[in-house]
């Protein structure tokens, strides 16, 4: 078995600090929490494929999370970019199973923040030696 | 209207099943024929997926106006392939050829029973829809995808209580 010490200390290294840098930054300046909508799994029967059956929702909060109201003068919708670290995720993301955490951040339902339900629009994961450290959720009314 | 659709998708669907059962896919974690209507679907699911159909409804427009009350509804089917991953792709070619006969085989006879589904469970309304023989358009290539679209004129007659 490797050693994960003597495999490739360097790289190991530079993913920890990005990721100790995204949590330090996301607990520092972001107190708040938002809950992503998802769509629990679907029955896959007739009436579920012909849209009848109203598909079950449930809110996964995620916190702590960065909120900034990006809307430019122009823009009569209001648009938010949320920023979370791997540890605003972890927890969602163990008890969910994910894999791919930016995938599953977009093709949620939508994300839900003081009472508003935003439609998320793009999501961007940074990553730092090949290890994601921050995602960044572009949202809208 | 709606039962039309619903009519329609689900003869499709089950003529599907009974040609290629293996021809599945997975949308919210739920295992279904690789049929999809795209309004009954959440928007969140729509990321469209090769080896399965894609229909949508058009317009609606009288067929014989004003000697009957035929109504005609557009459906245009599309459908993509990418081939098999072990291949490098080279067979999208021959999958996409496989979809074209299955779409063909769900399509005929190009007739059904109108049911209404509205309630989970089929009540046949009495009446026939029929449509005709797919219009299939050149395939199109796109990166990795092949791809085409098939284009189907629904007939009914409009239910008196229907909507």
């Amino acid at each position: 078995m490797e050693n994960p010490h003597f495999s490739s200390p360097q790289i190991d290294g530079q993913q920890c600090r990005a990721q100790r840098m995204a949590n330090s930054m996301v607990c520092a300046l972001g107190a708040t929490e938002v809950s992503l909508r998802i769509a629990e799994p679907s029955s896959g029967d007739t009436s579920s494929q012909l849209g009848i059956t109203i598909p079950m929702v449930e809110d996964v909060p995620l916190s702590p999370a960065i909120v900034m109201d990006i809307t430019a003068p122009h823009e009569a919708l209001p648009r938010y970019e949320v920023k979370l670290s791997t540890d605003s995720v972890q927890q969602a993301v163990s008890m969910y199973h994910v894999d791919d955490v930016g995938n599953w951040l977009l093709t949620a339902l939508g994300l839900v923040y003081e009472d508003k339900v935003l439609h998320i629009d793009n999501v961007i994961v940074q990553k730092s030696a090949g290890a994601n450290y921050l995602y960044r959720i572009f949202a809208s009314e | 209207m709606q039962a039309t659709k619903d009519t329609f998708y689900v003869t499709l669907r089950d003529r599907l099943v009974q040609r290629d059962p293996n021809l599945t896919i997975v949308i919210d974690g739920a295992t279904r024929p690789a049929i999809v209507v795209v309004e009954n679907e959440p928007p969140s699911s729509l990321a469209r997926q090769n080896g399965a159909f894609y229909l949508e409804w058009g317009g609606v427009r009288s067929a014989h106006f004003p000697t009957s009350t035929l109504a005609a509804m557009d459906c245009a089917i599309t459908y993509t392939s990418a081939g098999q991953s072990d291949s490098g792709g080279v067979d999208r070619g021959r999958s996409l050829a496989a979809l074209d006969a299955d779409l063909l085989a769900m399509c005929c006879p190009a007739q059904a029973h109108k049911n209404d589904y509205s309630t989970g469970t089929a009540l046949d309304l009495g009446s026939y829809i029929f449509w005709s023989t797919p219009e299939v358009k050149p395939a199109k290539v796109a990166g990795e995808q092949v791809g085409r679209q098939a284009l189907v004129t629904v007939f009914f007659y409009p239910e008196v209580n229907q909507q």
